[in-house]
């Protein structure tokens, strides 16, 4: 595995040197960036701010335009929304409190899931108890598994 | 009619309860006279059931507003073919869909396996029964489609105007069929648990289930998300909205399981894991069904719990508990047969798959419950929505696809060292072409620079292995090359459907990228004549106009779409007023291209001003296309073999393996 992701590395390294724009956003790139991060509240599926098709949506999206226009924060402009819709109108959860939960739990699942696959991987693995498995293979399949193995062993 | 139905849908649970108590019986005591009974009794519940639907759909389609469910789902003028689809319009009718589709599905079943499966049957049967009389009881004493009202209005309500049109036809049913195939696997593992058939015979018997009801999933969830762009007005495909997540998690658990039996089926590997595997997707799919009870318009609109929560929480419990103690039971004769040659191997990269697939299960199951803990434990109502598990599965769903072009290369690593660095220098050098073509044509953020990077590298694995296979037996058997191709295809469909399957998915990510992070969205206000410019687009306002027709009023606005001072197309985005609802339907202007979409909304007008909302949503088409392409891959699976009859079926798996360990 070393190997390919080593590679793979160096793929995403040549791509990221590859000539970046790293201007400050336009007024209108904070727009679109604040209204995909805030939920509609006018009672759709939480459809996000920036395509709703209700009128509310539409009133959000000049609000935060003139927001954006004054010159004020992103965080300024969350905290505004928030106290003027309610928590509702965030898209996703803050990172305080409770909250921090919602962010942090799917990847303690997936780091279980990790340690559960290299578990099994271990214990599955032929250490002290090969014989029995050997022996349930038919003696073709028998030799080549072993050849398999032994060049496996000696490219790692 | 209304009689015929009641009694219908009586007998129907009273046939479903004896076929679970006997067919239990048949298979403790070991009696063929039992079984036999219990599967006649599966037989005629499918019967007793299409009586119930047939007497629900004539009093649809005969307007009998008597009925309190006709009375809400139809109404007179609708035409014939939304009052025979207002038949899965609400809840009750959704849920006799479900009883007339499970008992339909257990009737082939007990036809196919009349004289296999002996010691699985009895329990299958009677497993799948236990889940029939569970919605016979919903039906029959909690949401009865046969109601009737005291007061008979003179017409109906009818069927939300957003669920008439083509989707909603198939869209419904689509995505029950997947849930639905579901209970199949789960009720021959439960028969393979109970009787102590413990072997893979569970898993061969059932792998045509798996694939119909992940294809079934796959295109229903496509549906949907084609529903939702063309009918919904905001632009997109997918909003992570509760009853999408709900399709969205069986799914997810299937496509594991798909790729899990094959390493049991193979090597004996992870049988207990399979069987949990097969309940999760079949728990999973039941809380689908309950989060979608109320036909699809609560998917969109709201997510409130109906009288009928408790019962599907008791029967979600109760299903896992009976599950995982007969797993415990089981579990001394659950050991693997083989050992697992190296983290290396393919067995590894199959458990890595499973791996990421459980976790964006998870992360998907956590952020749709999310906000219900949350309100719990702070009282505050808040949101979990695109921006959440956009960030959270982007990470995911970039490792799985990179592990999609990976796992054929470990397969092939058992070559030589020296064909594996050959091998894996083709995709990767396909992958950096793709990133520096990306490039060139604008794409300057890094996030969609990997994922179209990696999506080239594992397009450029997938067309490798079918150019490798293809050689290879080129040399075997002299014949042209897409001859050798077919061939090679035809001889391991498992293998090479999974492949085009893939290449089905590449493409989603690749349009599902595009799409959400190269969106241009912008906002009009014109008038008559004047004109305005998005994307390479400039759009001439011609004018308003309205009709109308029995049903509702209809605003048109009309527009000329230039690029390069051409006229290219005109464009009509409209807005329905429905006499019978007061919410103003938007009928988005779709110009689909290759390259991308012009979806224009007429958003409101005021005094000579018309407001549109306009999008360029790049490279949808291509997520429909790649979800094409993975339907066909199922297919192609499923394909009858023509060769091998059942008996040889484990043999050729064997040689199949020699020949793959030989390679």
């Amino acid at each position: 595995m070393s190997r390919p992701k080593s590679v793979l590395a160096l793929l995403m390294l040549c791509l990221s040197t590859v000539g970046w724009a790293a201007e400050a956003p336009t007024e209108k790139e904070r727009v679109s960036k604040l209204t995909n991060n805030l939920v509609c509240t006018c009672g759709c599926a939480n459809i996000i701010v920036a395509s709703c098709d209700c009128g509310q949506a539409a009133d959000m999206r000049k609000e935060v335009a003139t927001f954006v226009k004054e010159g004020k924060t992103d965080a300024l402009i969350f905290a505004a929304f928030e106290k003027k819709y309610g928590p509702k109108v965030l898209g996703a959860p803050k990172l305080e409190g409770f909250n921090v939960l919602a962010w942090v739990l799917p990847f303690v699942g997936l780091a279980v899931g990790a340690v559960v696959v290299v578990a099994v991987v271990r214990k599955l693995r032929p250490k002290g108890a090969e014989t029995e498995a050997v022996e349930a293979m038919p003696p073709e399949l028998d030799e080549k598994y072993r050849k398999l193995l032994e060049e496996e062993m000696r490219e790692d | 009619m209304i009689e015929l139905g009641q009694y219908c849908l009586f007998g129907a649970l009273l046939l479903s309860a004896y076929g679970m108590v006997i067919g239990a019986l048949g298979g403790w005591r070991k009696s063929l006279p039992l079984t036999r009974s219990a599967e006649n009794a599966a037989i005629a519940a499918f019967g007793i059931l299409v009586a119930t639907s047939v007497s629900l759909w004539y009093l649809l389609l005969t307007d009998q507003f008597v009925v309190e469910y006709v009375a809400q789902y139809s109404t007179s003028k609708m035409p014939a073919v939304y009052k025979f689809t207002a038949f899965w319009g609400g809840q009750s009718g959704s849920l006799l869909l479900w009883a007339l589709v499970l008992s339909f599905f257990s009737f082939i079943a007990v036809v196919q396996n009349r004289h296999r499966n002996r010691e699985l049957m009895p329990y299958a049967v009677s497993v799948l029964m236990g889940i029939l009389l569970f919605f016979t009881v919903l039906l029959n004493f909690l949401t009865n489609p046969f109601n009737t009202l005291t007061q008979v209005p003179v017409d109906g309500q009818g069927l939300n105007p957003l669920l008439q049109n083509a989707y909603m036809v198939i869209h419904p049913p689509a995505l029950y069929l997947g849930y639905i195939g579901v209970s199949l696997p789960f009720a021959f593992a439960m028969g393979a648990l109970m009787s102590g058939k413990l072997d893979t015979s569970w898993i061969r018997t059932t792998r045509q289930w798996s694939l119909i009801s992940w294809v079934f999933l796959t295109f229903g969830i496509a549906l949907g998300g084609m529903w939702a762009y063309e009918e919904l007005g905001w632009g997109g495909y997918w909003a992570w909205d509760p009853v999408e997540n709900a399709s969205f998690m069986p799914w997810l658990v299937s496509t594991a399981f798909l790729h899990s039996v094959m390493i049991t089926e193979k090597k004996g590997m992870l049988r207990t894991w399979n069987f949990i595997l097969v309940l999760l997707a079949f728990q999973l799919s039941i809380f689908g069904t309950f989060i979608t009870r109320s036909g699809v318009i609560s998917s969109v609109h709201s997510f409130a719990l109906s009288n009928l929560g408790p019962f599907f929480v008791v029967f979600l419990a109760s299903t896992a508990l009976f599950t995982v103690f007969w797993i415990v039971y089981r579990s001394p004769q659950l050991k693997s047969e083989q050992r697992m040659k190296s983290f290396l191997s393919r067995e590894a990269s199959f458990l890595l798959n499973n791996w990421l697939f459980l976790s964006i299960c998870f992360a998907v199951f956590w952020g749709t419950v999310f906000p219900i803990l949350s309100e719990w434990v702070t009282g505050e109502k808040i949101t979990v929505s695109v921006p959440f598990f956009n960030n959270v599965s982007m990470p995911l769903a970039l490792a799985l696809l990179i592990l999609t072009g990976v796992c054929p290369l470990i397969a092939w690593r058992k070559a030589s060292a020296k064909n594996f660095r050959r091998n894996f220098l083709y995709p990767l050098a396909a992958g950096l072409v793709t990133g520096l073509i990306a490039v060139a044509v604008g794409v300057r953020s890094l996030i969609p620079l990997v994922f179209f990077s990696a999506c080239g590298f594992v397009m450029a694995t997938i067309v490798f292995e079918f150019y490798k296979g293809a050689r290879a037996r080129q040399t075997i058997r002299p014949t042209g090359f897409l001859t050798a191709v077919k061939d090679l295809s035809l001889m391991n469909k498992r293998r090479y459907g999974g492949f085009i399957i893939h290449a089905g998915v590449v493409l989603v990510f690749f349009g599902i990228i595009a799409s959400s992070f190269f969106r241009i969205e912008e906002e009009f206000s014109v008038r008559q004549g004047d004109f305005f410019k998005i994307g390479d687009y400039t759009l001439v306002f011609k004018g308003l106009s309205e009709r109308s027709d029995p049903e509702k009023n209809v605003v048109t606005a009309k527009l000329d779409v230039l690029k390069n001072g051409a006229k290219i197309d005109e464009v009509l985005a409209e807005k329905h007023f429905h006499h019978k609802s007061e919410q103003p339907m938007t009928e988005v202007s779709i110009r689909p291209t290759l390259k991308e979409d012009l979806y224009v909304v007429l958003a409101g007008w005021d005094k000579g001003v018309v407001s549109f909302h306009v999008f360029v949503n790049p490279l949808v088409q291509w997520i429909w296309i790649g979800i094409g392409i993975m339907v066909l891959g199922g297919l192609f699976v499923m394909l009858p073999n023509s060769k091998p009859p059942a008996a040889h079926v484990s043999r050729a798996v064997d040689e199949e393996e020699a020949k793959d360990v030989a390679a």
